[in-house]
Parts: structure tokens; sequence; C-alpha cells
């Protein structure tokens, strides 16, 4: 650009289409945690051994979301009826509580019972 | 849910559409099944026999079906009309993965981790990269004739 006085600036033109912003939409936790979920499940689908389920990569994805996720883990296992997933371990350590007295860890419908008990006791479900 | 997932699994594997299949459930996994336990699921996290190492590994395992009976019987998988056998398998780093139980008749059924049990012909035919292969084997008297 010149001025009349006879100054001269340069100038960079820029677009907005040449820097390609890449806008990413927000997830909610809802939907991450239902995409975290089924993958999970489809990736532990022949596990047999609880440390394997538990340490799969999506499971510690939800399990660092932190307490935001819990009401929805319970909804989650509210849904699954008598035939829950290993939610338990992600539970213990999100809510530092642990209401499955020792003899009932071998079942999974029992420890459903005890979450959604404790649950109900602490308002996250209706 | 379909069986077709098997195949992708399993490629050794070859259903017989007359086999019966059980429901999936998470109640109990293959190590419970082999020991004839479906009320809970065996491993050193949730239920685990009393004085058993909270291990997993293929020593323990040993263990808790020696509280149950059985013994070592090295890399005989064949039929001996008056026992039952149980395979364990293991990956490669020689961790458990999985176990399965003879039936009398002489063919193997597997509990698959939460899902469904299975009827197969010889331990190998669940030899796959999900469980591995059988590395050991163990007797005790028939109990069952299923």
């Amino acid at each position: 650009m010149i001025f009349t006085d006879g100054f001269q600036i340069e100038t960079r033109t820029c677009t907005l289409r040449s820097l390609q912003i890449a806008v990413q939409q927000p997830v909610s936790v809802g939907g991450r945690f239902i995409e975290l979920a089924a993958r999970w499940k489809n990736e532990t689908l022949l596990k047999s051994y609880t440390g394997d389920i538990v340490l799969n990569d999506a499971y510690q994805r939800i399990l660092a979301m932190g307490p935001v996720v819990v009401p929805y883990i319970f909804a989650q296992l509210q849904s699954e009826g008598d035939r829950p997933q290993y939610w338990f371990w992600a539970l213990e350590r999100l809510t530092d509580a642990d209401p499955v007295p020792k003899e009932d860890r071998g079942s999974a419908k029992k420890m459903r019972l005890h979450w959604l008990g404790w649950a109900t006791e602490n308002g996250y479900v209706a | 849910m379909s069986l077709s997932y098997l195949a992708q699994y399993f490629p050794k594997y070859v259903r017989d559409p007359n086999d019966p299949v059980s429901p999936d459930t998470p109640d109990y996994n293959c190590i419970a099944f082999a020991a004839g336990d479906t009320n809970n699921w065996w491993d050193d996290v949730r239920y685990w026999p009393p004085g058993v190492p909270q291990v997993w590994s293929l020593a323990s395992l040993h263990q808790a079906f020696a509280t149950i009976g059985y013994v070592s019987c090295g890399a005989n998988e064949s039929l001996e009309v008056d026992f039952e056998k149980v395979a364990f398998y293991a990956d490669a780093s020689g961790r458990p993965t999985h176990a399965a139980w003879q039936r009398s008749d002489g063919r193997w059924k597997s509990k698959l981790g939460p899902q469904h049990d299975v009827i197969h012909g010889t331990p190998n035919c669940l030899e796959s990269n999900e469980y591995g292969k059988p590395v050991a084997y163990m007797k005790r008297a028939r109990q069952t004739n299923t």
C-alpha cells in the first residue's frame, strides 16, 4: 500500500480459506461415553480376564472423563438388565465407594444390584 | 447375537449347526465354566478359590483347579473315559487367556468371555490371536456325563 506522502508499507493478505482452520464440533459427555462404551464392548467381546477388560484403552478413557460420567454409567448399567457389563471397577474409582460385599464380587448380577442401590441412595437414579 | 463373528476370531473353528449354543451371559467366564461353576466369574479380581494366590498365571490356575480335584496331565488332550479334562490357553508370553472343558463324547466346550458357550472338536479349534493356543491340561474323575 502506498500513501499520498509516499510512505509505503507492506501488506500481507490472508484469507480465512487459506488458513483452513479446523473447527471441531464439541462432543457432549453423553455422546463421548456412548462412543467409548461401544468401542470397549467390541474390543473386549471375548475377554475372560477382568484385568484385560478394565485396562482396555476405551474403558480407561471413560475413567479419565472423571465423575461427570458417573450418571451415564448408571443409566447404562440400568439399561443392561441382568446382563451387565463390568462397570464396577470404574465406578469404584470414580465414586470412591465400594458397596459390594466380598461374597458377591463374583456375580455381575449381584454387583449390579448393589451398585444401583447405592446410586439410588446417592441420588444418581430415581 | 449372530454367531457369524466366530469365524473372524477363530479361523480354525467350524461350527456344527446342530450343536446347541447357550445364551450369552456375564454371570461366569470360561474359567468358571470349565470348573463347573455358572454363578461366579473366576479370576483373581472377582472370584478366586480361597487359599489360591491372587495372581493371574498358569500356576495359579493350576492351584485353583487343584482345589476342585484336578491334577495335571501334561499335554494329554485325548479322551479318557473315566476322566474329565480342562485345557488352559495362553498367549505367546505364557499369560492365561482361556479355558475349555472336555465333554464325555471327547469334544470340548468353551464359554467365550461374557458371550455364549460353544462346542468344538479339539482344543486347537480355538487357537487364535485372541486366545493364543492350548498349553496345559488337567483332569479329574468324571463327575458329569454331559
